[in-house]
């Protein structure tokens, strides 16, 4: 029953704090736009909580991912789930954008 | 909203394996504390989780852990402690 973020008393090594110092960059702060926007007061289409309970989720898999592709991966998840857009909506929308980068990466 | 502890009190945080998100930590289940403030009543995270309510709303506490209570190999000072928030539903009088 423990979470993958539950790691209190787990064995672990020293932490450096320098080795984790970390500048967001362009899409993170785009997912942190994004976030901010569907949980805001006027939308509300989910909630922090909401969003932990997916990351945690991910179990073994949790430490894997950095931590903006985590609240990407919860957002996307509780859309599917909430049905703002369904799985095939969102390959669809994939597709299109992987292809509309390839046309631009070759056409420049 | 009715609080069932004050500051001061010992509380024992009770040692359950629940599924869902639960916002107490296996490091202090089943371990004794004080009641170091009452923080306030607030929205139930085990339920907001899921896209529910949150009612009733759960009342909050600020406890203090003595480090040698939470960790039988403590090499600290004997007088060290720890604060953690704990929600009301998982302590009981002590």
């Amino acid at each position: 029953m423990r979470g993958p973020q539950d790691l209190g008393g787990l064995p672990a090594g020293l932490v450096d704090p320098a080795l984790h110092e970390h500048v967001p960059t362009h899409w993170e702060k785009r997912i942190d736009a994004m976030m901010t926007l569907l949980f805001d007061p006027k939308r509300r289409l989910a909630r922090v909580d909401e969003s932990r309970r997916m990351q945690e989720a991910l179990g073994e898999d949790y430490h894997k991912y950095p931590y903006y592709e985590r609240w990407l991966l919860a957002i996307s998840w509780l859309m599917l789930e909430k049905g703002v857009y369904t799985q095939t909506e969102l390959d669809e929308k994939q597709k299109e954008v992987r292809q509309r980068i390839e046309e631009e990466r070759s056409g420049s | 909203m009715d609080r069932r502890f004050k500051p001061g009190d010992n509380v024992r945080v009770i040692q359950r394996s629940q599924p869902g998100h639960v916002r107490t930590p296996m490091y202090v289940r089943g371990k004794v504390g004080v009641i170091e403030r009452v923080v306030g009543s607030f929205p139930n995270p085990e339920t907001l989780a899921y896209g529910q309510s949150g009612l009733p709303y759960k009342m909050l506490y600020r406890v203090n852990f003595m480090q040698k209570e939470l960790w039988d190999d403590y090499e600290g000072k004997p007088d060290d402690s720890l604060e953690i928030e704990i929600y009301e539903h998982w302590l009981e009088a002590n």
